[in-house]
């Protein structure tokens, strides 16, 4: 059994020597038409993050897509959404922390009251009493996204071993968040190392799950699923930094600056 | 004086505020009912696919995506700086594979969903022309998604030019996967054709 330790170690370690390369890239992470707008960000390490697509996708095809429909079929949907819940619920202290580093003290305020709610009523987090009591939960929030409004670029796109798309920034995000997550550090304590992977690769089967239909779909339709892919991450990361979502859940209060991107071919 | 000055110009804008707020609701107005009216074909449309046939109810679907999204302006926009680039004849070609290989395709996904509610919003105006209207669509078994449509008034005919599904521009998508097989094959738009045309039924 690897030390999950030190794979942490290791992540933060790697993430954090990217994210000062990161932060010297930042000049030149966007590309410019004539015009002076921003196109897409550039890809300075698109060969190499082609070949992590690939492999992603081939671990998805032998192992965790198989591993995600057998999850789907054999657990009732209650089930599921209780294992959901739970993993929400052991999330909230990050998320917690990240609504008061950006100061978003609405959304920390529905945050610790979620956390009473489904600590008691939700039975530690099996059951969501605070939707179901017209307390949804605000979007997750994430060091990559708190360094975003500090300021801080995304630098070169980065195609992760296993996790997938991220950034400079947020893979550095990712390895502080999951060293800083309080269970982590009790498991890390206490030797636990199957507690931190039994998390990882629970939380990994949910999300691929509820993606069955959906990312077959985004293969079969896309013309060049990685610049699909890469599109999607970058589109869906901004509008969770700029937390697009208003208070009602039904409405988002901003969306893709289309404006900018037509006013290229007038 | 300066009192004065203040209430001529409190006066004004009292007197300017009333036309100018009237022309700006009718737009979101009219751009909010472009879309429920669409949620409510595509409803009956999804509802009624087990009486009507499948395929009954895809050319349906796929008859009312056309006439509500405007296809040239969608075809323009992903396309991008390539537009002007290509001849008549391959704006021509691309502009009918916009409508064939992903219109459709929008239209059949739709179709495939079941037990789907579709809930108009709120919706605003970018500007004079265009307005984004929000929809709720829940999925039986899956989470409620926000849909942000960009509507465009054309003559005073609403018609669709983008979707946002998450925060997910589909033009901007679209458009960075398009220019992606352009540079990757010299600034050709031929390939892109080409793989378009295969993408359609």
């Amino acid at each position: 059994m690897i030390s999950a330790q030190r794979f942490c170690m290791i992540l933060a370690l790697v993430s954090f020597l990217g994210f000062s390369f990161g932060l010297q890239q930042t000049a030149t992470a966007q590309s410019y038409d004539q015009d002076g707008q921003v196109t897409t960000s550039e890809d300075p390490f698109e060969d190499f993050n082609r070949v992590v697509f690939e492999f992603n996708r081939g671990i998805d095809y032998i192992l965790l897509k198989p591993v995600s429909q057998t999850y789907k079929y054999l657990l009732p949907e209650v089930v599921r959404l209780s294992i959901r819940n739970v993993l929400g619920y052991l999330g909230t202290p990050v998320t917690f922390a990240h609504e008061l580093l950006q100061g978003d003290l609405d959304d920390a305020t529905v945050v610790l009251k979620r956390f009473a709610i489904n600590s008691t009523v939700g039975f530690f987090g099996f059951a969501d009493a605070a939707t179901d009591l017209g307390l949804p939960a605000p979007s997750l929030e994430d060091f990559g996204q708190t360094l975003a409004r500090w300021g801080a670029e995304p630098g070169p796109y980065l195609v992760l071993p296993f996790a997938g798309p991220s950034n400079f920034r947020d893979a550095f995000g990712m390895a502080v968040d999951m060293f800083a997550d309080p269970v982590n550090a009790w498991a890390r304590h206490e030797d636990e190392d199957g507690v931190l992977i039994g998390r990882i690769a629970l939380s990994t089967v949910d999300q691929r799950a509820q993606l069955l239909g959906t990312l077959d779909r985004i293969y079969e339709d896309s013309l060049d699923p990685y610049i699909t892919i890469k599109s999607f991450y970058e589109q869906r990361r901004q509008s969770s930094i700029d937390d697009i979502v208003d208070t009602s859940h039904k409405n988002v209060t901003a969306v893709q600056d289309y404006d900018s991107y037509a006013a290229l071919e007038n | 004086m300066l009192q004065l000055l203040s209430m001529v110009f409190v006066a004004l804008s009292l007197l300017a505020t009333p036309s100018t707020v009237s022309a700006q609701d009718a737009h979101i107005i009219k751009a909010r009912d472009s879309i429920a009216q669409l949620g409510d074909k595509a409803q009956n449309i999804v509802q009624s696919k087990e009486e009507l046939g499948y395929e009954a109810s895809k050319v349906k679907f796929r008859e009312m995506v056309a006439k509500n999204f405007d296809v040239n302006t969608i075809a323009r926009f992903t396309l991008g700086r390539y537009w002007r680039a290509a001849t008549a004849e391959e704006q021509k070609e691309f502009t009918g594979l916009v409508q064939d290989a992903i219109l459709d395709k929008y239209a059949d996904r739709i179709l495939e969903y079941n037990g789907e509610r579709f809930t108009t919003t709120d919706a605003r105006a970018v500007n004079d022309k265009d307005a984004i209207v929000n929809m709720t669509v829940k999925p039986e078994g899956n989470p409620e998604t926000i849909f942000a449509w960009r509507v465009r008034n054309f003559n005073g005919e609403y018609r669709v030019i983008d979707l946002s599904i998450e925060g997910i521009s589909m033009s901007v998508t679209h458009r960075n996967d398009f220019s992606s097989i352009i540079q990757r094959n010299g600034g050709q738009i031929e390939p892109l054709l080409a793989l378009l045309r295969s993408k359609k039924e």
